[in-house]
């Protein structure tokens, strides 16, 4: 009598194709080059939480938004915290209609407590402006950039006000800390969660500082912030604390659009001038669809020489069921 | 689309060039110069080489001059280079050598890290010399390589000035920051903590996420020249 062919034990565990972060260019970086857990570059933060991962992802509406920080390897190799920051909430207004607001803040590298700072002023400018907006009726530009200049100049009292041992606080008080020491760019977006009849969506953004928004259309991005793109590069910047005001504009997002918000830790390498560079071109392809979140997370953590900042960005996909299949 | 896919694209890698112009005239030897200054070139070559984002980041040249003016190491990467050549005594001490030199290799050296798609920041020129210039127009060819508008690849200078350097000379030849030694220190002694200072300011500037040239405080047996103009940087 034969004995029955066992079937193949079911492989529970599938090991990932190519284990290791994506290498744009023709090698990996220095620092890439050998494993973490051997080369004694990547160093914690002594006194906690180094944030190399953050990340946050879900839908409000028809938007399908992925958001995520990752510690840059210049903090890894000295034992810092991650400096950029993002928050993003969600409302709705009173006539029922939802949106997103979405923020990020990339703290400046010359302020002492830039963690702090800019994880502060992120969530507050956009707890506040989520809840303005929240009141009103039927928000229009002009309702929208007034919210918009309140939660600003709230951000910037308010953010220089905590008490020791608060969480993520400095270790000083607050008379001991001054706002440069705690300056960080602000970038931020409102997005209403359902499309008006034509497909599109007017969305209000602005910013102070280097930390750009692009569009992804027919498979390019377009900058919409202001960018300036020389032969040589400048590296200055301004924050939330030495600005007047922040610089908005309204901008038409198309349902097959995707709207990215990032620091320059990304950003200095979508795109120089009309052209896009291997990173945007990389992001343009992966994130024409949503993806799952490990990928997410593996597309940000590309290995790239010199590209060593901080990185955060914040994704958002309009009319997320088309991507049903 | 996998990684290989982008390989026709520009990668945007970011270089900070730095230029170390050492004076090759005979003097340098009577006073220690040339000595102190290959006892510091082994040690900034390994500070860069061994840190992982300086030397990614940086691109190293050095240029010598005298009579006239030479590269003994073109711009590369530390780490690609086995060992920076010394520097030896020769003749005189033409500044206008170097400048005429300094302006048409970064001018070169600049449109080969863009053609290869490179972001390139604005280069930094370290200029070491113990003497005053032989040459007497020299500041003619300075101004074609600083002035912005002359040069849009204009670098940033840091002067040091040891032994029978001048003050004001060396203050005319700093763009943003200029140095000269005490009279009473050693200039072999005063050009090894240049070399220190030098290496320090390339590995500080270069580990920044965000490039910037950091000035180096005065280094010991030095003291700080006031400049003129500060251009913008």
């Amino acid at each position: 009598m034969s004995r029955k062919k066992r079937r193949p034990k079911k492989q529970l565990i599938q090991a990932p194709a190519s284990p290791g972060p994506i290498v744009i260019a023709d090698r990996p970086s220095t620092f890439h080059s050998k494993p973490w857990w051997v080369s004694n570059w990547w160093n914690l933060e002594p006194t906690g939480r180094s944030d190399d991962v953050t990340c946050d992802i879900g839908t409000v509406g028809d938007l399908a938004v992925a958001a995520a920080t990752i510690r840059g390897n210049t903090h890894r190799h000295d034992g810092n915290r991650c400096e950029d920051a993002f928050f993003i909430s969600t409302g709705t207004t009173i006539s029922g209609r939802s949106f997103l607001v979405a923020v990020i803040g990339d703290g400046l590298g010359s302020a002492k407590h830039s963690s702090f700072g800019s994880r502060r002023a992120t969530q507050l400018f956009g707890n506040h402006l989520t809840a303005s907006i929240s009141k009103t009726d039927t928000p229009n530009e002009e309702t929208v950039n007034t919210a918009v200049d309140a939660a600003f100049e709230m951000t910037k009292v308010k953010a220089s006000k905590w008490k020791i041992g608060d969480l993520s606080a400095p270790p000083l008080s607050p008379a001991k800390v001054s706002s440069a020491d705690i300056e960080t760019t602000l970038t931020f977006a409102v997005v209403p969660a359902d499309p008006n009849a034509n497909k599109k969506r007017t969305v209000l953004i602005g910013s102070v500082g280097d930390s750009p928004i692009f569009k992804l259309s027919e498979n390019k991005w377009e900058c919409l912030t202001d960018s300036d793109n020389g032969d040589i590069v400048d590296s200055a910047t301004r924050g939330v604390h030495s600005a007047d005001r922040l610089t908005t504009s309204m901008v038409s997002i198309a349902d097959t659009d995707v709207l990215f918000l990032t620091t320059d830790g990304i950003g200095n390498f979508i795109s120089n001038g009309a052209n896009m560079l291997a990173v945007g071109t990389y992001l343009a392809d992966r994130w024409r669809n949503p993806v799952p979140l490990h990928e997410f997370i593996n597309d940000m953590t590309f290995d790239l020489s010199s590209a060593d900042d901080d990185r955060t960005a914040i994704v958002c996909w309009p009319y997320r069921d088309q991507y049903l299949s | 689309m996998s990684a290989t896919d982008v390989e026709q694209v520009q990668t945007g890698e970011q270089v900070l060039p730095f230029y170390i112009v050492c004076d090759e005239s005979a003097s340098m030897a009577y006073n220690g110069g040339i000595d102190a200054i290959n006892n510091g070139l082994p040690d900034l070559h390994a500070s860069i080489a061994s840190d992982p984002l300086v030397n990614d980041k940086s691109r190293i040249c050095l240029i010598s001059f005298s009579d006239d003016a030479e590269v003994l190491c073109p711009l590369a990467p530390a780490s690609d280079i086995d060992a920076l050549p010394g520097v030896m005594e020769k003749g005189a001490t033409s500044f206008s050598a170097a400048f005429r030199l300094l302006k048409t290799q970064i001018a070169q050296d600049i449109a080969m890290l863009r053609a290869d798609g490179f972001q390139v920041f604005r280069p930094a020129v370290f200029f070491i010399s113990d003497g005053e210039p032989t040459d007497l127009n020299w500041q003619d060819s300075h101004r074609e390589l600083t002035d912005k508008s002359l040069n849009p690849h204009a670098p940033n200078i840091i002067a040091f000035g040891v032994d029978r350097a001048d003050a004001d000379t060396i203050r005319r030849v700093g763009t943003i920051a200029a140095f000269l030694a005490e009279q009473d220190v050693n200039p072999g002694n005063a050009l090894k903590e240049i070399m220190r200072a030098l290496t320090n300011s390339i590995v500080q500037s270069s580990s920044s996420s965000n490039p910037t040239l950091i000035i180096p405080p005065a280094p010991d047996g030095t003291i700080s020249l006031p400049l003129d103009v500060m251009d913008e940087t």
